[in-house]
């Protein structure tokens, strides 16, 4: 596939911002978006001195759930810890956060192919949860402005292994991992919002005069979209491989650096050797006591795990093959995905019901119990045709709801849409189209079923309105079958 | 080991965004290096009997629910007594000196 000189080693670590109603250490509203900035802020928030941050159960509540969809390990005891860096987003100078005990260890999230087989599996380092920082806005004059109302929100910051092995894997990667925090229902993941965030890991791998080189990593920050995930690992990559091969710094150099992504110019600008994990001088909370999950009844794991909806791996398992692409547009919308399941349940074909979700999605959500299966009844036997039932279907779905004692067929009636079918002009019509294409009956006996269409389109023509396809489609193969 | 160089003292300033003098490097190499050799003087106490924990009240699962906090509660401050007292502030927005191209956040 790929002729480059390299191989991508490349790790990512999302951030995700949990719809909690409050923020994670005080009892702040939790919205850093539309708010008059520094209103929803409070002593805690702040960092003023003497302050008592208090975690938020909800919050914990669903780092669990990710670390349960990603099929991590719960440990039994995890802790908070002060990181320390100055930073005017920071009014602590600390960031609250969890370093050697998170709540979630390991796990792991597959990329399915097509037909829903395991394509590659990402593992996970662990996912933690901290509080994110406030925003600056870089104004004129050398000045820079501070809005705390996203400091302390609740942030999860979920790591994946550097088993990501090309950019447009990565890319995949990220928007998976996104769809899983919203099919969960922890995070809106929306990162045009800056509700989830990505920091890249990147080096490469090459052979050099016999030996295997392996760049030094470089960590790319801002990377806020999935398609700069796809472009920054490409474009820092060759720079690595570039420095590299004109003996530049990069063949010396031990420690990480840093640097972020431009949007703009699509350039990865470098901003510094990265503190080591001894700068940020980690150490243990000391405000807010170690969490035991299983010691409480709803923060349990065992118990929590059963309240996790079905994730989009396993419906692609069960449907993809079936659905094809519509399966992934369903996926991203939790309410189209109850609708999914709902109709399958009640016995609607898989494929069907993706396509009504597609063709009638208004009919769908105001539709009442069981006006859905009787319209699929009328179409399955013919009575109606989804094309007609399409057209009109605003029209329909007013009638069928005008009073309680309606059914779908009273309706159909009304509205003109029930085929009639009269078995005596059908016979007829077939007749006449069989002996009027002896080429196209020939080609059908050959081998070629397609041809099918035109016979029964044929016969359509010459039955004027008084038959239904499927039936007609049924009589004709009966006949050719003769 | 206990001994602090004045590189680590520049990288501890460098890291606390502390500017010093000369003079206080060799200043602070000194006092810094007492109040290690301070503690150290704990790694020749036995710990191998006691076990490791997590904090000091030995308290765990101190939780708060999800709940945003009621009017008056002592919590439930003014923004702009605070943003008042910031040395700088434009309207509602905290004013700093502009830090470009250094350091990013850590979150």
């Amino acid at each position: 596939m790929s002729s480059l000189p390299y191989r991508y080693i490349v790790g990512l670590e999302v951030h995700a911002e949990l719809n909690t109603e409050t923020k994670m250490f005080c009892r702040c509203v939790n919205k850093p978006f539309g708010s008059e900035p520094n209103t929803n802020v409070c002593p805690v928030c702040l960092g003023l001195p003497g302050t008592l941050p208090v975690p938020n159960r909800e919050a914990v509540k669903k780092t669990i759930l990710v670390g349960l969809a990603l099929e991590s390990t719960i440990p039994k005891i995890s802790k908070w810890d002060r990181k320390h860096y100055f930073y005017p987003d920071s009014p602590k100078a600390y960031q609250i956060s969890q370093s050697d005990m998170p709540l979630c260890v390991g796990g792991h999230l597959d990329l399915l192919a097509p037909d829903g087989s395991v394509e590659s599996t990402v593992r996970f380092e662990r996912v933690h949860l901290e509080e994110d920082a406030g925003k600056l806005q870089h104004a004129a004059g050398g000045v820079s402005h501070v809005d705390l109302n996203r400091a302390g929100v609740p942030l999860i910051e979920m790591v994946s292994k550097p088993d990501l092995t090309s950019p447009e894997q990565a890319r995949r990667f990220l928007q998976e991992l996104r769809l899983l925090v919203r099919a969960v229902g922890v995070s809106d993941a929306d990162m045009e919002k800056g509700q989830m965030r990505c920091d890249v890991n990147i080096n490469i791998a090459f052979e050099h005069e016999g030996t295997t080189i392996k760049t030094p990593i470089t960590e790319v920050k801002n990377v806020n979209s999935t398609r700069a995930v796809e472009r920054s690992i490409a474009t820092e990559a060759q720079r690595q491989y570039d420095e590299w091969m004109a003996d530049g710094p990069i063949r010396t150099r031990t420690n990480k650096l840093t640097s972020g992504w431009d949007e703009d110019t699509n350039e990865v600008k470098i901003q510094r050797a990265k503190e080591g994990a001894n700068d940020y001088r980690y150490f243990p909370e000391p405000d807010i006591p170690p969490v035991a999950v299983y010691e409480l009844a709803d923060l349990n794991p065992k118990t929590l795990v059963k309240t996790l909806p079905e994730l989009p791996n396993s419906i692609r398992k069960q449907y993809a093959k079936e659905v094809g692409a519509d399966l992934e547009s369903i996926l991203s919308d939790r309410e189209e995905i109850e609708y999914f399941k709902q109709y399958i349940a009640e016995g609607m074909p898989a494929k069907v019901v993706a396509n009504w979700i597609k063709q009638v999605p208004d009919f769908l959500s105001v539709a009442q119990d069981g006006d859905v299966l009787a319209v699929y009844g009328l179409i399955k036997s013919g009575d109606m045709s989804f094309s007609a039932f399409k057209e009109k279907v605003a029209q329909f779905t007013a009638d069928l709801h005008s009073s309680r004692e309606r059914t779908a067929k009273d309706t159909a009636q009304t509205l003109g849409l029930l085929q009639v079918h009269d078995e005596n002009v059908v016979q007829s019509a077939i007749a006449e189209v069989i002996a009027a294409n002896p080429q196209a009956v020939a080609d059908y006996k050959s081998g070629n079923e397609r041809i099918i269409g035109f016979i029964v389109g044929q016969v359509m023509k010459k039955a004027a309105g008084k038959a239904q396809p499927a039936h007609v489609q049924e009589a004709v193969k009966a006949e050719l079958a003769k | 080991m206990n001994e602090l160089s004045r590189d680590d003292i520049r990288h501890l300033s460098h890291l606390s965004r502390l500017e010093l003098t000369d003079e206080e490097y060799a200043r602070y190499a000194t006092q810094l290096s007492s109040v290690v050799q301070y503690v150290a003087q704990l790694q020749s106490v036995d710990t191998s009997s006691v076990q490791a924990h997590l904090g000091v009240t030995g308290l765990t699962n101190v939780l708060a629910d999800d709940v945003v906090r009621e009017k008056g509660t002592p919590a439930d401050i003014e923004p702009m007594d605070v943003i008042n007292k910031a040395p700088r502030h434009h309207g509602r927005l905290i004013e700093v000196r502009a830090v470009l191209g250094g350091e990013v956040g850590a979150a």
